[in-house]
């Protein structure tokens, strides 16, 4: 209130402001620029003259002043400046120059920074509902919707400020907004990543609608950038990070493609096993404990080509949120991160169409309205030529002829909407790998989703959602040569039921909602196809799981200091019948000789069940507008592991459901962060801290099988994980040069019984130091210079790396598990980005990006195994997956 | 660009780099290796103490580990200290220990720098009857198109077995083939230098040979030939182990321990084969099946990280354990001769090996076997 009456006699005394002195425009410029950027021009006017200057920096950060102005008029500066070019700008109150770009909407015009507030000077005022009686304040309501410009769709988690009351709101799914407010004159900022944020001044009068639209922060193709909305001083979730695929279009890429999984890998806190790898390792879990969900729909294999590319296109993906801690008790099911990615859905308006050209794939979307303001459909595609590329070789290279890799990916997604108030929406994905050996062995791996999403709001506070998914993920490996022809297959499939509930109402927020997911499981199984095959078939019976959860969670902002995201989560999982069990006598080891009997269950019949209570809480504490400190803990099951030997994610690897032998992985997590905007919002900094503890965690036993295995229990063995770390970020986000750094300081360890001694043992991701190092310098309007710089501590590996001879029998001697390193990964990668004019209404806007990756062709090791050498004694070899500089070269486009 | 992309993709997919990766052992890395036995046959029972080498040292002889304090001690109240008969071999006297079915003993080791090693108690388990030991001739490839000595042609091993229910399974089969060759030793060249763009050899005949060459006189015989004919000891490389899916009521039928090539070496006249049949206990049994494991992996980017092999003797005092096994087994034995004339087809005589018959194979002699 006080803060209130502050602002109105501010306001009142700039009104006097306006009525005195000559025209601002008229001053004549005693300032040198020339040589200066716009934004540093304009600072030293501003130190100058009463005057202030609103704008968005982005618009022209590479631009250089490259005349002299010194003794003439501000207006011939501006004039001449900004002419021929998108940039207008008008004066308001004799003091503030107010920059706008583009001319379509009005609102744009007053479109001003943060400082605004700061300095508490506005433009036009836009008043909000009808004054109903003659109190000079009141209580009042304003609801309203967020809506996409381009295409008139909602925007969820859009940022709506009452900056002078540092109270504000975010938009829910559908965009849909309410915030309870005092009436008079208020600064407001709308403001959500990928968009242009908008601060607007307005009066409010009463209970009102207030819709808003927002327009793309598209000045080129960019779309999304993976450096991530990290500093989120207001919101209260931790260790959350809203991912935009914008600029990082233009990071340097490998071989050309534009890669999510990749770019996640930059984050602090996230790290990877290598260059092959589309898994990563978030605060010390396994590549398996991601959670990465596809339009609500679960992935298993996030990778092309063995982990070289990522499995999405990054054309066909609108954001993406990230989870490390502080996950909602909405998401369950792997204990260490979220990672849900939303598609692109299509313009209400017009039909719009973009793609890129790259070394090993192109891309192509398309997208636009089916009945206008009413059905959309878009479709993305992807897909590799190398295979046919291949084939042009002739007689001189048979390996390489006879070799194959291809890919593809698409997603289609249609979007109707129901009422006012409603909507439905069907997406659907497949993505297909191939990869043939010269010597006849064939992988081929595919994911299938497709999910339907019906989201109504219900009344004013009330959100209803319910969607239904499918998803399988399968591989076959086969061999055609005659004597060994085989075929190996693996198939999971998992349909699934959701439904929620969100209700906003005061300070209170609540979701409720239920989950359903069956899963059918055909183990890997090995059939010989020719007669003269030496191959022994192998065989498991399928199985089948159901997990159902049930959850709730309420976001409450005890004051304008104060919230709180408190969760729970009951998931319960039963492994069912038909299937064998077998029973082992307890005082021995399990293996084939101790088994004593097996037990038989029908078909449904409850093999094993496990219920899992999961509390979720995060602490958001502002101890000043800019300045939070964030603490939380979650707990998390998981029920399915992933059996592999490899530590990333490889396409044929083997998900095992929980059962009478696996217990669900329980992971626990406590964090706390200080997140901190310094200079004026120009850097964010954060420090995170966390502490994490899994329980029931497989690893194998010495020297098992793990791929065609019928009692993986006799070669799996149970243990705990823990992990801790530091993570610190500052970013550069305003300026010509903006930067991203991070350094994470994490162990990670584990504990098994059977391995080691019992003795705690690093994990195989356990990368002490990670520093990573990005930036984007605007050399000029057109031209960029970005690179990417990485540095991790060795992975712990086992090695074999001693030699002996018992009872003539050859033994090369392993260290104990994980008791070696690899050395440290680093790498740097540049790339030059080339941009289309800036001229504003053209049809055609391409961009090219020349990309280095591996910039001085480092060598990093990749894994170290032993094999014969030429002598026919065992030698160790490392292998580097990546041994040399590879340069690319893409080109994207959008109509 | 469509080659350009061609040979990035195949800078990484298919030509990715590997390379030797060296790994120095510091002394703190050698471990000791422990290699004993005793059994219900009558004795000396040896042990074998060395340590473990470098990766890329594997040529070399053992590195011994000598004036060790080695004992084997029984639940009898039975100890007996072991005698270094030569560098790093310790033995019981012939008429010292012996083997009970039954009994259970420990290995106790102490070395020189007053470090201390002792096994797990093995206790040793009755072996069911072996009751047969035959061979089946296996025609992978028609003979004309091979050269006899690493054919795929050859002699599968079967073993039909008695298994007792003490044995709890496991068993191990430790096969020791004897053939004799021939060589001529005196053909033997060296390099001496090139002349005229060609290589110049002479003749560099092993002392043993009975000729010497000299420039002057040439090649002349001086004596009789020590090294022309040696009987080579080849023992099983891989552990041989039960397999409880072959065990049916107590037997195990058909069970295939081995394969002896056709090759023109191992049949110059005939073939012995000599096969033990061991008890073995747990800890034992994991051992070796950790090591046929081990034997049998591939490598490639998906290998299991592999086993890290752990016997059954450990560190006291909190020294790190050893690599070694202590194997208290009861042993019966079978042994068959399968003569030249049964390869079904021609088998051309043995190539000539042009150096002293000693030099050839790791373990031969020139005494002839007892059971030749």
């Amino acid at each position: 209130m006080k803060k209130y009456i502050f602002f109105l006699a501010f306001s009142l005394a700039l009104f006097g402001h306006e009525v005195m002195g000559q025209d601002i425009l008229d001053h004549r410029m005693e300032v040198n620029v020339k040589g200066l950027t716009l934004s540093d021009a304009f600072s030293s006017i501003e130190r100058k003259y009463p005057v202030r200057f609103y704008f968005d920096n982005t618009w022209f950060e590479n631009v250089i002043l490259t005349d002299e102005y010194s003794g003439r008029t501000l207006r011939e500066f501006l004039t001449n400046t900004f002419s021929g070019s998108e940039i207008s700008f008008s004066v308001l109150y004799n003091y503030a120059i107010i920059l706008s770009k583009g001319s379509d909407n009005r609102l744009q015009e007053v479109l001003i920074k943060n400082n605004l507030h700061t300095q508490g000077k506005s433009a036009n005022l836009i008043k909000i509902g009808e004054r109903t009686n003659n109190k000079l304040v009141d209580k009042a309501i304003i609801t309203g919707v967020i809506t996409d410009g381009g295409s008139g769709a909602g925007i969820e988690g859009v940022s709506f400020s009452i900056l002078d009351l540092e109270i504000g709101t975010v938009t829910n799914k559908m965009g849909n907004y309410k915030l309870d407010v005092i009436s008079g004159e208020h600064i407001l900022e709308v403001r959500s990543i990928g968009y242009e944020t908008k601060v607007i001044r307005i009066e409010i009068l009463g209970s009102a609608t207030f819709n808003l639209q927002l327009e793309t922060a598209s000045r080129v193709l960019s779309e999304v950038v993976v450096t991530g909305d990290h500093v989120n001083v207001l919101q209260t979730s931790l260790g959350a990070i809203d991912l935009k695929i914008s600029d990082m279009k233009k990071l340097p890429t490998f071989l050309g493609e534009v890669d999510i999984i990749k770019q996640i890998q930059t984050l602090a806190g996230v790290t990877s096993a290598g260059d092959v790898s589309s898994g990563f390792n978030v605060r010390g879990g396994g590549a398996d404990q991601n959670l990465v969900l596809y339009d609500g729909v679960q992935v298993f294999n996030t990778s092309h080509v063995f982990g070289f590319f990522s499995a999405f296109n990054a054309e066909a993906v609108k954001d993406a949120q990230f989870y490390k801690a502080g996950i909602p008790a909405e998401y369950g099911g792997r204990v260490s991160s979220v990672l849900s990615l939303n598609t692109k859905e299509a313009s209400y308006e017009k039909w719009h169409a973009s793609g890129g050209i790259g070394l090993v794939s192109s891309n192509l979307t398309i997208g636009g309205p089916i009945k206008k303001d009413r059905s959309t459909v878009i479709a993305s595609f992807r897909t590799s030529y190398s295979d046919w590329m291949l084939k042009l070789f002739t007689h001189d290279y048979p390996s390489v002829r006879n070799s194959s890799v291809s890919f593809y990916d698409g997603t289609v997604k249609l979007a109707q909407r129901i009422g006012e108030k409603g909507k439905l929406s069907l997406s659907g994905y497949v993505s297909n790998d191939v990869f043939g050996l010269p010597n006849d062995t064939t992988f081929h791996w595919k994911n299938i989703l497709s999910s339907v999403h019906y989201d109504q709001a219900l009344n004013d506070h009330l959100l209803f959602n319910v969607s239904a998914g499918y998803g399988q993920y399968a591989y076959v490996v086969s061999d055609k040569e005659p004597e060994f022809a085989y075929r190996m297959k693996y198939r999971i499939q998992y349909p699934s039921l959701n439904s929620d509930l969100s209700w906003q109402k005061g300070i209170h927020k609540i979701k409720v909602g239920v989950q359903s997911m069956y899963y059918y499981v055909e183990p890997t199984s090995l059939s010989s196809t020719s007669e003269a095959s030496s191959v022994v078939p192998f065989h498991r019976s399928d199985e089948r799981y159901w997990e159902n959860s049930l959850y709730i969670s309420e976001s409450v902002d005890f004051t304008e200091k104060l919230s709180m995201d408190l969760g729970f989560r009951l998931s319960n999982f039963t492994a069912l019948g038909p299937g064998q069990v077998y029973v082992y006598d307890e005082a021995k080891e399990k293996s084939d000789n101790s088994i004593i009997d097996t037990v038989s269950y029908g078909s449904n019949q409850k093999i094993k069940n496990y219920t899992g209570p999961e509390p979720r809480a995060t602490l958001n504490f502002r101890v000043t507008p800019t300045f939070s400190i964030k603490g939380g803990y979650n707990r998390i099951y998981q029920y399915l592991h992933l059996i592999s030997n490899s530590v990333s994610v490889s396409p044929i690897d083997v998900w095992q459901p929980s059962n009478r032998y696996f217990s669900p992985q329980r992971g626990d997590q406590i964090s706390v962060g200080f997140f901190n905007k310094i200079k004026d919002g120009a850097y964010d900094i954060s420090l995170e801290f966390y502490y994490k503890k899994v329980y029931n965690i497989l690893d194998f036993k010495d020297g098992s099988e793990l791929v065609l295995n019928n009692t993986l229990e006799q070669d799996l063995l149970t243990g705990k994980a823990e992990g801790y770390g530091a993570e610190f970020t500052l970013n550069k986000t305003k300026g010509r040069l903006t930067w991203n750094f991070n350094y994470t300081y994490a162990r990670t360890f584990r504990t098994v019984s059977g391995i080691n001694d019992g003795k705690k043992y690093p994990s195989s991701y356990d990368q002490p130091h990670i520093v990573n190092f990005n930036w984007k310098y605007g050399m000029s309007r057109r031209f960029s210079f970005t690179g990417n710089f990485s540095f991790r501590s060795g992975r712990p590996i086992t090695i074999p790396y001693s030699y002996t001879v018992i009872d003539n029998v050859p033994i090369v001697n392993y260290s104990d598990r994980n008791g070696y390193r690899i050395p440290d990964y680093h790498r740097l990668d540049l790339a030059l980005v080339v941009e289309g004019s800036h001229r504003k209404n053209k049809i055609w806007d391409g961009t090219w990006v020349f990309s280095i990756y591996n910039v001085y062709g480092r060598k990093n090791v990749y894994s170290v195994f032993y094999r014969k050498n030429g002598n026919g004694l065992q030698q160790a070899y490392s292998m580097s997956v990546i041994g040399s500089v590879l340069p690319s070269i893409s080109y994207q486009f959008k109509i | 660009m469509r080659k350009l992309a061609i040979t990035f993709l195949f800078w990484i997919v298919l030509d990715s780099c590997i390379e030797p990766f060296p790994i120095v052992l510091t002394k703190s890395q050698t471990q000791l290796v422990i290699d004993g036995m005793i059994s219900d046959e009558p004795g000396p029972y040896e042990v074998k103490l060395y340590t473990t080498k470098a990766l890329d040292d594997q040529l070399g002889a053992p590195n011994w580990v000598k004036k060790a304090d080695v004992r084997i001690t029984d639940d009898l109240g039975n100890e007996e200290i072991l005698l270094e008969s030569s560098a790093g071999i310790y033995k019981t006297k012939a008429t010292g220990i012996k083997g009970q079915v039954g009994a259970t003993y420990v290995l106790s080791v102490t070395t020189t720098d007053g470090v201390s090693y002792e096994s797990e108690p093995q206790k040793i388990l009755p072996v069911g009857e072996f009751q047969d030991l035959r061979y089946e001739f296996q025609q992978d490839k028609d003979p004309e198109e091979t050269d006899h000595l690493n054919t795929t042609n050859g002699f599968n091993i079967y073993i039909d077995a008695q298994v007792l229910p003490e044995q709890g399974g496991l068993v191990r089969w430790r096969t020791t083939g004897t053939f004799e060759i021939k060589t001529v030793p005196e053909t033997r060249m060296i390099l001496k230098g090139t002349s005229g763009g060609g290589i110049v050899l002479v003749p560099d005949p092993p002392p043993c040979s009975g000729w010497k060459y000299t420039p002057k006189d040439g090649l002349q015989q001086k004596g009789e030939c020590t090294c022309c004919e040696c009987w080579i000891t080849d023992y099983s490389k891989q552990p041989i182990l039960s397999d409880a899916k072959f065990i049916l009521n107590g037997s195990i039928s058909d069970f295939k321990i081995g394969f002896i090539a056709a090759s023109r070496r191992f049949f110059n006249e005939k073939y012995y084969l000599e096969v033990e049949q061991m008890s073995l206990s747990q800890d034992a049994y994991s051992f070796w099946s950790v090591l046929a494991k081990q034997s049998q992996s591939g490598s490639d980017l998906f290998q299991t990280p592999p086993a890290s092999v752990k016997g059954n003797i450990h560190g006291l005092n909190g020294i790190a354990d050893p690599i070694g096994i202590f194997t208290a087994a009861s042993i019966k034995r079978k042994n068959i001769t399968i003569e030249r004339s049964e390869v079904p087809y021609y088998l051309p005589p043995i190539d000539s090996i042009k150096d002293s018959c000693l030099s050839i194979y790791k373990v031969s002699s020139t005494t002839k076997p007892p059971f030749w």
